[in-house]
């Protein structure tokens, strides 16, 4: 089948208002030809808007829309070839898989060996040959979601918007069809707008991630970025699970040495010294550390932090243990199982490369 | 405080058996968590120790006696639902007051029980306000202060985290542990989530249409699941499994799958009573290496997929036609498509029998 391969989309200072309320605001965003891009971001953070918009199925307020180079901002939806799956499928229970993937081609007016001969190729395509007089109803997830990719497919879309697709499934089962799906999209070399509230699934199909908060564009990047260098403290809280550490810290000189001062305990940062004068608003910071970078030991080691074991979480292939400093508590995580209990006294060293400070007023990240 | 004993518990729907003669003991004070997907029974069981459904067979026992034919309301059991049931049009503070208002409590002591079941699960600020504008982990919060007000002797907790955002389910999960350490409260968990049971349960009863797999602690259900089932659905990224054949050959045991052959003469007597049968290995993503290199003893493969997931990479290699994935440090890096070779780590690895799905090592 010519599936022509993905197109360009361009988004220009998109901006959505309803009433006073800014659903969407400057949003500018590139998504390169045979991308995979994620639109991340928690409920209310304008990435369904921002989804609907490109759809066409809402109006921008302001901005502009391109696809392949073309200003589609007032486009009717059809004439958009757009490819949309949502988070419900919508596949229809009463139809067949042949009679679903034929139905957008008919509405389309399309003649009918032509509609026969697409509904083939794409059933071919993705492996839905077997099932073509199976009910929508009485199909397997994983039919169903192929049955509804096969639908936005075959009207040939310049790309694919897929809104939280595997949000209904259960975890182990969303765990195959990522996989699926992103080998599917590699294999077709389709442009994909991945939209999910999900980090885990960002992070393991998108080759990049744009990160959306109240309506505004967080930072852009590949998974690595965003996870090793986030641009903010929200990217850094809303990346990684379990969530990186944060401790409000005041920033003190002492003898020429630069420190952290969280009241519990105190970090030397002089290493950061030319940065933090330069970048931080004032000396409120925050200290922010992933929990797979504290180490822990039993032992008591030099520049370690003691504490004791205030929670532990045994999950299998790894242990989080969360300890008290103070009034402060750190997460730390551990590979394997971790033989701890509730009161232990242990020893807790942060990885000094792995460190992050942010500027407690802009919330930006300074190291 | 109290111990839950259900012994041969059956109930049907029509000829469906949902759940299938099930016994077990949850001792006083124990996070006690049932595991398994949907339809597994794990609501049924939960409606059957409220009193909210009738048991076809068996016995269910709250410290030691009998509650089979005594009323919901007088068991002494809490129990939440996925839905939550918050009333919309009450304050947070009439709702957690609900259940003491309608057992006549004196007004000074609903007042002091419902202020400090909700200074426990800081929802302080809530008292005052309807719990629509409430955050879902807000809302999730006023329902098991609801549920716990009264101290019932049995909390049951129906998925009470399934509804809401990932960041604050990880939040709710350890929060909840905590306070089942400090309360001491006997709570039983249902929930399809591993990771959830992993992390708080004392101990799990995995379950799966209507039976039970295994019940144990969180460490043995990791690291010495029963059957396959067990094996599969607890860990996540998922364990590999790759159907072989056991044969013997020169006085050396192997697993024969076609595409490699594994020696696994150091398993002989666990092994002897299965020779010539077909099996299943299972191997944990983080129990297999992976090389860039030709290794002597590793299988050769293909990258079809590599997911960075941030602090670790987890690579899924194509040995042909079997599909494996491993996890890799973070900083892994490999392209598409190109030639790897796996190792297994054979101190970690399961053998499951192919017909049974029964653990044989």
């Amino acid at each position: 089948m010519a599936l022509s391969k993905g197109e360009k989309l361009e988004l220009e200072e998109l901006t959505k208002y309803f009433g006073n309320f800014c659903a969407v605001d400057h949003l500018t965003l590139e998504v390169n030809p045979g991308e995979f891009l994620s639109l991340l971001g928690p409920s209310g953070c304008g990435k369904t808007t921002t989804l609907n918009m490109i759809a066409g199925l809402l109006e921008p307020t302001y901005g502009r829309i391109l696809i392949g180079g073309r200003d589609v901002t007032y486009l009717p939806p059809i004439e958009r070839k757009v490819g949309l799956v949502f988070q419900s499928y919508a596949v229809f229970p009463h139809m067949t898989v042949y009679e679903n993937l034929a139905f957008g081609l008919k509405i389309r007016k399309m003649p009918k060996a032509e509609i026969d001969k697409k509904v083939k190729e794409v059933a071919s395509l993705l492996q839905l040959e077997d099932v073509l007089n199976v009910k929508g109803g009485k199909l397997s997830l994983d039919q169903t979601q192929r049955t509804a990719l096969g639908r936005a497919m075959v009207i040939e879309p310049t790309f694919f918007l897929l809104d939280e697709p595997l949000s209904n499934l259960d975890p182990a089962l969303r765990a195959v069809m990522r996989v699926k799906l992103k080998q599917l999209q590699k294999e077709l070399a389709q442009t994909v707008v991945y939209v999910t509230h999900d980090q885990l699934e960002a992070m393991s199909m998108a080759d990049r991630i744009a990160v959306m908060n109240a309506g505004k564009l967080q930072q852009v990047g590949t998974p690595e970025e965003v996870y090793n260098n986030p641009a903010n403290k929200f990217v850094a809280n809303f990346i990684g699970s379990p969530t990186m550490n944060f401790i409000d810290c005041t920033l003190t000189e002492k003898d020429a040495h630069i420190l952290l001062d969280a009241e519990d305990f105190t970090i030397d940062v002089t290493r950061f010294g030319e940065v933090l004068k330069k970048e931080a608003c004032g000396p409120e910071v925050i200290l922010g550390i992933r929990p797979e970078h504290v180490q822990i030991s039993m032992e008591r080691v030099k520049n370690a932090i003691e504490g004791k074991v205030a929670l532990v979480e045994q999950l299998g292939t790894e242990t989080i243990i969360t300890c008290r400093i103070g009034r402060k508590e750190i997460k730390a995580l551990m590979l394997g199982t971790y033989k701890v209990s509730i009161g232990d006294r242990l020893y807790l060293t942060l990885n000094m490369d792995r460190l992050h400070i942010i500027d407690k007023k802009t919330e930006k990240v300074i190291v | 405080m109290a111990t839950v004993k259900i012994c041969d518990l059956t109930k049907k729907f029509g000829n469906k058996i949902a759940v299938d003669h099930l016994s077990f003991k949850v001792s006083d004070g124990e996070f006690f968590c049932i595991l398994g997907p949907p339809g597994a029974g794990k609501t049924t069981i939960l409606r059957m120790i409220a009193g909210l459904e009738k048991p076809d067979e068996g016995e269910i026992y709250i410290d030691d006696q009998l509650v089979n034919n005594i009323l919901p309301a007088d068991r002494d059991v809490a129990m939440t639902f996925q839905s939550l049931a918050l009333y919309p049009n009450w304050t947070v503070y009439e709702n957690i007051a609900f259940p003491l208002r309608i057992r006549k409590y004196p007004k000074d002591e609903i007042d002091k029980k419902v202020k400090e079941v909700a200074s426990l699960l800081k929802i302080t600020h809530l008292l005052d306000r309807t719990p629509v504008l409430a955050s879902g982990g807000e809302k999730q919060r006023i329902a098991v202060a609801r549920a716990l007000v009264r101290s019932p002797k049995v909390l049951l907790l129906d998925e009470p985290l399934s509804n809401i955002d990932a960041l604050l389910r990880l939040e709710m999960r350890g929060e909840l542990k905590r306070l089942q350490t400090e309360l001491k409260q006997t709570i039983i968990y249902a929930t399809p989530d591993q990771l959830e049971a992993m992390s708080m349960a004392d101990r799990i009863a995995v379950m799966n249409a209507g039976k039970l797999q295994q019940l144990d602690v969180p460490d043995v259900i990791y690291n010495k699941p029963a059957n396959k089932f067990v094996a599969e659905y607890v860990g996540t990224p998922t364990m590999n499994f790759i159907d072989c054949t056991l044969t013997e050959k020169d006085g050396h045991i192997f697993l024969d799958a076609r595409e490699f052959t594994l020696d696994v003469t150091k398993f002989d007597e666990a092994l002897k009573e299965s020779y010539g049968r077909e099996v299943i290995l299972g191997i944990r993503p983080e129990h297999v290496q992976i090389s860039m290199e030709r290794v002597k003893n590793a299988i050769e493969g293909k990258v079809a997929l590599v997911e960075p997931l941030g602090r670790m990479t987890v690579a899924h290699i194509l040995i042909s036609d079997i599909h494996m994935q491993v996890i890799c440090p973070a900083n892994f890096k490999v392209e598409y498509g190109s030639k790897v070779w796996v190792k297994f780590d054979t101190d970690y690895l399961h053998i499951f029998d192919k017909k049974t799905g029964k653990s044989i090592l």
